[in-house]
């Protein structure tokens, strides 16, 4: 097998496995609870064999075997031939998740050889009762199909069921059958490498449906792949195929498109799941899993990087747009009023494009919602404690960038729930309570905001113990309590770390999800009841709500969410109260700092050349600052458009944008404004 | 026969091959970037890229001019993405050989000679030819 891979290969390789594991995981949990579902059962063994084909063609042997070695379990689960027990579940999300890792593994460009998987593949060979592929001395597969296929005259070819349902998606997407013959040439041991080699390339372009013999079993006899044939689907002509399957030394090859009249006669025999046939279990999945296969074809995957590059257009595209309503403020009012018709049109497309194309870098949250119920589940078990996961809300869409970055914080939060937030079973029957606790973990729309939720139904947070660590006031509320454990280092104290059992690593969550993601995090928290954590996001980070102000000739926009109010300053309310400090303001009852922008960019002496008299009060981190600026201008919704590190020397800027004029405001980046105000 | 694009810079006179050239734009809507000192100028966006902009004034080591309608900023690429270069003014597009081109003698007002790609009269004009990736790499003004 090659050695370099193709990074085009590789990169699709990758990507079609993750989504194929992401599948797997979720069917195998699923099964979990429904050990009975054949229709879970089926799709399994045909994620298997899909991760099992795509490994091969790319050349990672261990990976693609024990891929193979689970498709051999389903395939035996499905025949009725094995009960899925308990025993055998585990082994098999074992090997999964070592799949699992040898993907990661290969992500990270380390190989597949670093993980050990062998005695893994023994222990589920022993469970499931099948000889190993190297212990194989005959086949045992003439008795399986003899039991299983329902032969179908399919040319010469006899089809199983799975096969029978998977030709009857090809027919109803209108693609043409076929059958390539051929003989690949060379000593014995070449042969089957080449006639594998023909199945790959030519099922990156086809349905492949059936090859005889059947090369996804182990090779036993060289000699029998003198003459192989393949019958498969497409929606290729013969000559398009031809270039599919180009292969060297393989002769005497034959591509036969197959008569309509071929299917008519296969067809004819297992009624396709209209009647069901009591011989082949395969034909109770009938209409629901063709129904999904067809949802999933009318996708299609796009790089990320294009339709950044997209939104990037529209973003221009509004730009011009406002510079366009700008340009019919000039004219006289009869032609202005015909402009201005045009301008609404024109504003009121590119608003829907805008919507369409920030709707294409969304996708349902249960991308990463779906790797919880795994999660609880193995952290359940190594806890002892019984927990059910409620998921609510998983078809709510959030930005892709939003997903990655919201997974560690997310995964902290069910990880703490079930750690600390969750009794025993035997304290919570002592307490009245259930003995499984709950974990909810919802998503929901709101407004132009994303709401998570994270909330159990365990001890709640410990007050008393709060205050006396914090050595708060005896008056302090439950909600200044519960302010101290979103204080960076409160929960990193060796000793508060035990307190409540809760508020580990709060913090860190609660500063990842403020400053990376531009959300907020609130806990509400019943003693004795449970937690609950709501984490408020924006929809999408490319698009942050501003207000624009200006300093000398420059433009800054700062998130709105950043900002508490602004206000007029009177030269006169500033005072310097020591002479290297920022100077002071007073409004309302609090007293800030107040900082020239001009002068911490620019060290421009106070007033040099501006007003300075307008004055933002940024909120961060629990700190309040003045920003003194000379104008405020509008609020706007600032697409964010990345700085190169060596414009942004200081890291003061999260990005610039473009304002409706055409000119560049630059971002604030607010927290490092303050941190470096002090 | 090569085509170049010929510029003033001070008193000097400029050329770069045309192939390197994007595009030529006026001085405008180009924003200075705080904290980030000349040779660059600031920033322009270009079609959703925020593209540099590399004052060749500063870079030569002549004082700053005040706005002229006449500035240009040309557009060119390299590896790392776009970026431009402002001008005093563009003068023409001409046509020369190869084998006209001389090696660079020195720059005028003591500019690197390694900056340069070579020299070429045109008329009665004596016209520097720019190397721009080593004017890129080179630190500091580009005076010997």
């Amino acid at each position: 097998m090659p050695e370099v891979k193709e990074p085009k290969l590789l990169h699709a390789f990758l990507e079609e496995s993750e989504e194929l594991l992401e599948k797997l995981s979720q069917a195998l949990l699923e099964l979990e609870k429904e050990p009975g579902n054949l229709e879970l059962v089926h799709k399994i063994f045909r994620l298997t064999h899909s991760l099992k084909s795509e490994s091969a063609l790319i050349g990672f042997n261990n990976l693609s075997e024990l891929a193979h070695r689970l498709e051999d379990v389903f395939e035996r689960i499905r025949s009725g031939a094995l009960a899925l027990r308990q025993e055998l579940l585990d082994v098999i999300l074992s090997a999964a998740d070592l799949i699992h890792e040898m993907v990661s593994r290969i992500t990270r460009g380390e190989g597949e050889e670093g993980v050990e998987f062998r005695a893994l593949l023994g222990e589920l060979a022993r469970l499931a009762g099948i000889p190993r592929s190297d212990e194989r001395t005959t086949s045992p597969e003439p008795a399986r199909d003899a039991a299983q296929e329902t032969a179908s005259p399919a040319g010469s070819f006899r089809l199983g069921a799975t096969e029978l349902a998977r030709a009857r998606d090809a027919l109803e997407r209108g693609e043409s059958f076929y059958e390539l013959a051929f003989r690949p040439e060379g000593e014995a041991l070449m042969k089957y490498p080449r006639a594998y080699l023909v199945l790959s390339n030519l099922e990156r372009a086809a349905n492949v449906l059936k090859t005889a013999p059947d090369l996804d079993e182990p090779v036993e006899d060289e000699n029998q792949y003198s003459q192989v044939r393949i019958l498969f689907s497409s929606e290729l002509g013969e000559a398009e195929l031809a270039r599919c399957f180009n292969v060297d030394q393989v002769s005497g090859v034959e591509l036969r498109r197959l008569p309509g009249s071929f299917w008519d006669r296969a067809a004819d025999r297992p009624a396709p799941a209209a009647e069901p046939q009591a011989a082949a279990p395969a034909a109770s999945f009938g209409g629901e899993p063709e129904a999904q296969g067809r949802i999933e074809r009318s996708s299609v995957r796009v790089d990320t990087r294009k339709l950044d590059d997209l939104w990037q257009l529209v973003g221009e595209l509004v730009h011009c747009k406002a510079r366009f309503s700008l340009l019919a403020g000039g004219l006289d009012s009869e032609r202005r009023l015909d402009l201005e018709r045009v301008t609404d049109t024109l504003d009121r497309i590119t608003g829907q494009m805008q919507q369409a194309v920030m709707q294409t870098r969304m996708v349902p949250i249960s991308v990463l919602f779906n790797k919880f119920p795994r999660l609880v589940r193995d952290l359940s078990r190594k806890l002892g404690k019984e927990v059910e996961l409620e998921l609510h809300g998983r078809e709510t869409e959030i930005d892709r960038s939003l997903v990655e970055a919201l997974s560690e914080p997310l995964t902290h939060l069910i990880r703490n729930s079930l750690d600390h937030g969750l009794e025993t079973v035997e304290e919570r029957l002592a307490l009245g309570k259930p003995p499984a606790g709950r974990v909810t973990v919802s998503a929901q729309q709101r407004g132009g905001k994303i709401v998570v939720e994270v909330s159990d139904d365990g001890r709640g947070l410990d007050f008393e113990r709060i205050r006396r660590k914090a050595q708060a006031a005896p008056e302090a509320t439950d909600e200044e309590l519960t302010g101290y454990i979103f204080l960076p280092g409160f929960s990193t104290r060796e000793d508060v770390t035990e307190l409540s059992g809760r508020g580990v690593g709060l913090d860190v969550v609660a500063t990842r999800i403020k400053d990376e993601l531009k959300g907020e995090v609130a806990v509400s928290s019943s003693p004795g009841a449970g937690l609950l954590i709501t984490i408020i996001l924006p929809l999408t980070l490319t698009i942050l709500h501003s207000l624009i102000v200006r300093v000398r000739q420059s433009y800054y926009a700062i998130p709105i969410q950043d900002i508490e109010e602004t206000l007029q300053v009177e030269p006169a309310a500033l005072r310097q109260t020591l002479p290297d400090a920022p100077e002071r303001l007073s409004y309302g009852e609090l007293d800030v700092a107040a900082v020239r922008l001009a002068a911490l960019f620019d060290g421009h002496p106070p007033g040099e050349g501006g007003s300075e008299a307008h004055g933002v009060i940024l909120r961060q981190k629990g700190r309040n600052l003045c920003l003194l600026v000379d104008e405020v201008l509008e609020e706007q919704d600032a697409v964010v458009k990345p700085l190169a590190n060596l414009l942004n020397p200081k890291h003061l800027f999260s990005g610039v944008s473009v304002l409706g004029d055409g000119r560049i405001a630059f971002l604030l980046d607010t927290a490092r404004i303050v941190e470096l105000a002090e | 026969m090569n085509r170049y694009l010929s510029f003033q810079v001070g008193e000097a006179r400029f050329a770069v091959g045309l192939a390197m050239i994007r595009q030529v734009l006026r001085f405008e809507n180009v924003a200075a970037v705080p904290q980030v000192p000349l040779p660059v100028e600031g920033i322009l966006n270009l079609g959703g890229e925020v593209v540099p902009v590399i004052s060749l004034r500063a870079r030569f080591g002549l004082p700053r001019l005040p706005p002229s309608p006449r500035q240009r900023v040309l557009i060119a690429e390299r590896a790392g993405g776009k970026y431009g270069l402002l001008v005093d003014r563009v003068r023409e597009i001409f046509e020369l050989e190869a084998s006209s081109i001389a090696p660079p003698a020195g720059g005028p007002a003591g500019l690197k000679a390694g900056i340069m790609e070579g020299m070429a009269k045109v008329g009665e004009v004596l016209l520097y030819i720019l190397d721009l990736p080593r004017l890129l790499a080179v630190e500091g003004p580009a005076l010997e």
